[in-house]
């Protein structure tokens, strides 16, 4: 019996590798989604919003000059998020 | 960790037969960026299937487009680490991402295309946005 061919990321979460914004009421987060599921959403190479300026103009910033990274790995309790989607739509 | 070249070199040569000149030094990025006459797109290459395997695609054809950058570089993020830093050095001001684009002239980014803007989009969608920025910022050739 062969080998499967190789497919990255099979059998992943659909926004795998997608760049994602994760509201919690404590934090807005921007990074790569690695994996999600009823227990945690995990993030790679994450900025969070902590300026003086408003979670939009961060996010707005963010989309202009990219996701300015303070963490490697964030993981974030899927309870507290409220809202997951890809930056691109993060922003509209 | 860099991939195998092996892998890598597949990823290298598709950007390269579009004409585009590959950059893996960091003189030879000075050459080209030290030098920023006339309108140049450095392209970020990368391994991930994620951005890079619409982000290749989206290139070749946005460079079948009329209007075009004066000059199109590439440099290779993962592989190529100290070339890749000097040409983010060119355009600082921008967090790094790969695969990514910048459209510069006289050393000012025109138009940049994030990591994020490329994730989960074709290479059409892609290659109109480039194309809209060439036309904005590039001269027709003849």
């Amino acid at each position: 019996m062969g080998h499967d061919p190789f497919v990255p990321h099979r059998n992943r979460h659909d926004l795998h590798g997608i760049t994602v914004v994760v509201d919690t009421a404590e934090r807005l987060y921007v990074g790569r989604l690695d994996t999600a599921d009823d227990r945690e959403i995990v993030l790679k190479d994450v900025g969070w919003h902590e300026d003086a300026g408003t979670r939009e103009e961060y996010l707005a910033r963010t989309a202009k000059f990219g996701v300015k990274r303070r963490e490697g790995v964030v993981t974030v309790p899927t309870a507290s998020v409220q809202r997951c989607v890809p930056l691109v739509e993060g922003i509209q | 960790m860099a991939y195998n070249p092996a892998l890598v070199q597949p990823m290298r040569e598709e950007v390269t037969r579009l004409g585009v000149t590959e950059l893996t030094t960091v003189a030879e990025v000075d050459a080209v960026l030290g030098d920023p006459e006339g309108t140049i797109l450095v392209f970020v290459n990368s391994v991930c299937g994620c951005g890079a395997g619409s982000a290749r695609p989206a290139l070749a054809r946005a460079l079948q487009h009329p209007t075009r950058p004066t000059r199109v570089v590439s440099v290779f993020a993962g592989q190529d680490v100290q070339a890749v830093a000097r040409a983010r050095s060119y355009f600082s001001e921008y967090e790094p991402s790969s695969p990514s684009m910048a459209l510069m002239r006289d050393g000012e980014v025109l138009h940049f295309v994030h990591r994020h803007q490329i994730e989960g989009r074709s290479p059409e969608a892609i290659a109109a946005e480039l194309t809209a920025a060439f036309d904005a910022h590039c001269v027709a050739s003849v």
